[in-house]
């Protein structure tokens, strides 16, 4: 017997062929009412702090949420199942770690189970010899859902990584922290007072100024240098080496590097530029400290771009530029035509990459500068720091750091998506 | 459109070439006549490429001169030599559309804008893109790519030739017989030199008036499908092309004559004078003409298959195994029959080429 018909033999309400979905059914409707209803009831009575109706509010928003991805995840995005499955245990891992409440950690394991078996459309019941008709005709296609398993080492890791922290992180936002056990909900304050903040809008501002003006001479500088480059021999070997060496130092020693070589009185490079008649000082004016963080950015990021780009160019077949040659194509149409639409992809990851180092850069400007001279090389991060382990301000620093946060990640979306759409052709 | 001479031609990709293993192509002389529609055959590897990346000026030769219609090229370059060449995958510009990608080559000879809007139309007309013409090139499916690789090779209405570098490789095969069509209808039309690489001998019989046959960076043979096919010039083409390939059977001189030696029954070879000078002679001849008779060797039937059409039959003879290809009504014995040797179609080859 193959193993198609063995398929059939056991499961045949999955193996029939899928046509148009259905519209969502009423089962799966009432259980997910079921399970938003359950999950505010039970975040309701217990809120954040224990009494506030801004905990209930929370608890509802929390509730609607889960509807909304669920809802997605029913409408056959299969990457929303797996973010679904795992955001319901974080949840309950969260409540218990972050200290929030207890009784949320069981609602979300109450609601991850009721969705397990919605979402999964009986299959997981299966596993334990139940089937449930009501779910499982409402997705014909078959899943096989031990996949999932191999997930769970990469959750594990992320969880602890990066999720556990970041929701630490939320947790401390809403909270006035004044020591150990002594933390009180204060909502959304602290967002509203960072989001008025002037030194929170002067950094940013320079943040924004700095990473334009980054990217506007890293990406262009690292094209053209990666195609001044030898295309192969043991020239392109060393050429590689040598332009990658600003890569392999530890930040802070590139910053102590350029501390030191911009130094009036010790260091080369401002020794040189004053006695060529400039009146170079980083540590006193701001222009020049601003110049400085910027090409010692340069110098230090430039060769990153270059090896995407390079490896990018090396990627074109041949025969592309034997088209170009043979129609005639200029030096400059050749890049334009050839070079630069199949460098879009790499240099899409460049830009994505040298935008969301350079918005957080903080251990350069940090040993160069300290943030000054006053405040003109502060920039986000080196403020935050400030707010967050110089004044322990946790509460301040967590909205600020949430604001930061989603302030990247929506720079980050739209370069993606404009960029992707440029890669496709359709902008 | 010109007249492609090779003069004393060569080619090496190695620096000091010394033996020659050294070289992708052999010395030779060559003249692809103006207008000609032309297939280079080969196997993999055999040079092909090189030798269409010479015509075009992709590469410079290490020897030897190559004109067009007498004006030395050797040293111009592909755009200079005003060629069109189109690749085996397809090469267009993606963030072009399918109209500026035909123009591409126009604009960049900076012809006059009424006139590229023209060439456009008429080669999109020609090779059907005329609704793509507004779309962009880059989500057009591999079929269209390639149709717009050679757009591009055939718009230029002035070109000395157009290459094609097995340009159907990517193509699915019921539209590989239209575009062959097309190309046919085109050459045709504009009287264009076509120079056409592959190494499907369908493609290139169905194709081409002369078909230019290459086996490891040698010309072997030049000619029309019919002389390929009945004289080959040597073993390779009498083996690469026809299906199956030629029957080889090795030959020794006795008494000054050529023979196949089988036990009581040698199959002589009357009225050629055998080389003094060859070290390996074979005899040569096609399924398709070696005859199965009544009299004459007799040989053992080892197996039949019957293909539809025809019917292909394994004989043995002597130690030598022979396959005769059989009209499907032809009655055939179980197991022994009588074959026949006729004097046209039985070829001698010394050292792999043909004795004339």
């Amino acid at each position: 017997m193959n193993a198609t018909s063995a398929q059939t033999a056991t499961t045949p309400v999955l193996s029939e062929p899928a046509a148009a979905r259905p519209a969502l059914p009423v089962p799966i409707l009432a259980l997910v009412a079921v399970a938003a209803l359950i999950t505010a009831a039970a975040l309701g009575l217990a809120p954040f702090t224990g009494r506030s109706v801004g905990g209930a509010a929370m608890a509802l928003v929390f509730a609607a949420v889960h509807g909304a991805i669920a809802w997605g995840a029913y409408r056959a995005v299969n990457g929303l199942r797996l973010i679904y499955l795992a955001s319901a245990p974080l949840v309950a891992v969260l409540g218990l770690l972050t200290g929030l409440e207890p009784r949320l950690a069981l609602a979300g394991l109450v609601l991850w189970g009721v969705y397990f078996v919605v979402l999964n459309q009986g299959q997981a019941l299966r596993w334990f010899g139940i089937t449930v008709s009501a779910v499982s005709v409402v997705d014909t296609r078959p899943l096989d859902n031990r996949a999932w398993l191999l997930v769970l080492p990469v959750f594990a890791v992320v969880s602890i990584s990066a999720i556990i922290p970041l929701m630490t992180v939320v947790n401390y936002s809403v909270q006035d922290i004044f020591g150990p056990g002594q933390a009180y909900f204060v909502g959304a304050e602290w967002f509203r007072e960072m989001l008025h903040d002037d030194r929170l809008h002067g950094a940013m501002v320079r943040q924004i100024l700095f990473s334009l003006t980054v990217l506007a001479i890293q990406i262009p500088l690292g094209v053209a240098v990666a195609l001044a480059m030898p295309a192969r021999g043991w020239r392109a070997s060393v050429a590689l080496v040598l332009v990658a060496l600003p890569l392999l130092i530890p930040w802070n020693v590139v910053g102590t590097i350029w501390q030191i070589f911009g130094r009036p009185d010790i260091g080369l490079g401002g020794w040189a530029l004053n006695n060529i008649g400039l009146d170079y000082n980083y540590t006193g004016d701001p222009i020049d400290a601003w110049i400085t963080v910027v090409v010692m950015d340069v110098w230090h990021w430039t060769p990153l771009v270059v090896l995407l780009a390079y490896a990018g160019l090396r990627a074109i077949p041949d025969a592309f530029y034997q088209a170009a040659a043979i129609d005639g194509a200029s030096r400059w149409a050749t890049f334009r035509y050839i070079e630069l639409p199949k460098l879009a992809g790499v240099l899409m990851i460049a830009v994505l990459l040298r935008f969301m180092d350079s918005f957080m850069i903080y251990t350069e400007p940090f040993v160069l500068t300290g943030g000054g001279p006053g405040n003109a090389t502060t920039f986000l991060s080196i403020h935050l720091a400030k707010l967050a382990i110089g004044q322990f301000d946790l509460g301040p620093a967590a909205a600020f750091s949430l604001i930061y946060f989603l302030v990247i990640l929506l720079f980050s979306f739209v370069f993606y998506t404009v960029l992707t759409r440029v890669g496709r052709g359709d902008a | 459109m010109a007249r492609v001479r090779m003069h004393e031609l060569a080619h090496s990709y190695v620096a000091k070439p010394a033996a020659p293993a050294d070289y992708a192509l052999k010395r030779f002389d060559f003249t692809w006549r103006n207008g000609g529609a032309y297939a280079l055959l080969g196997p993999s590897g055999c040079g092909k490429t090189t030798m269409l990346n010479l015509i075009s000026g992709l590469v410079t030769p290490s020897e030897g001169r190559i004109t067009f219609d007498d004006v030395d090229v050797t040293a111009l370059t592909p755009a200079q030599r005003n060629i069109a060449q189109v690749f085996q995958f397809p090469v267009i510009y993606d963030t072009m559309t399918v109209a500026d990608n035909l123009a591409f080559p126009l604009r960049n000879r900076k012809l006059p804008d009424a006139q590229v809007r023209r060439r456009v139309h008429d080669v999109a007309a020609m090779l059907e893109l005329e609704p793509l013409l507004g779309r962009r090139a880059a989500g057009l499916s591999a079929d269209q790519k390639q149709k717009i690789s050679m757009g591009r090779g055939l718009v230029r209405p002035d070109v000395a030739a157009i290459l094609f570098d097995e340009p159907l490789t990517v193509i699915d095969p019921h539209l590989k017989w239209q575009l062959r069509r097309k190309l046919k209808q085109v050459h045709q039309e504009f009287n264009h030199t076509l120079i056409y690489v592959t190494h499907d001998q369908n493609e290139a019989l169905t194709f081409a008036e002369e078909v230019v046959v290459m086996y490891d960076g040698y010309v072997v043979q030049v000619g029309t499908p019919q002389e390929l096919f009945e004289a080959p010039a040597h073993t390779f083409v009498g083996y690469f092309i026809g299906s199956p390939g030629m029957n080889l059977l090795p030959a020794v001189v006795d008494g000054g004559r050529v023979r196949v030696r089988v036990p009581g029954t040698d199959v002589a070879v009357e009225g050629v004078a055998p080389p003094a000078d060859a070290d390996k002679l074979e005899l040569g001849i096609r399924p398709e003409f070696l005859e199965i008779a009544d009299d004459g060797h007799e040989a053992a039937i080892e197996r039949v298959e019957d293909l539809g059409n025809y019917r292909l039959a394994t004989v043995r003879l002597g130690e030598h195994r022979l396959v005769a290809k059989l009209a499907e009504d032809r009655p055939l014995a179980a197991d022994r029959c009588h074959l026949r040797f006729p004097e046209r179609f039985t070829k001698l080859y010394a050292d792999s080429r043909l004795v004339a």
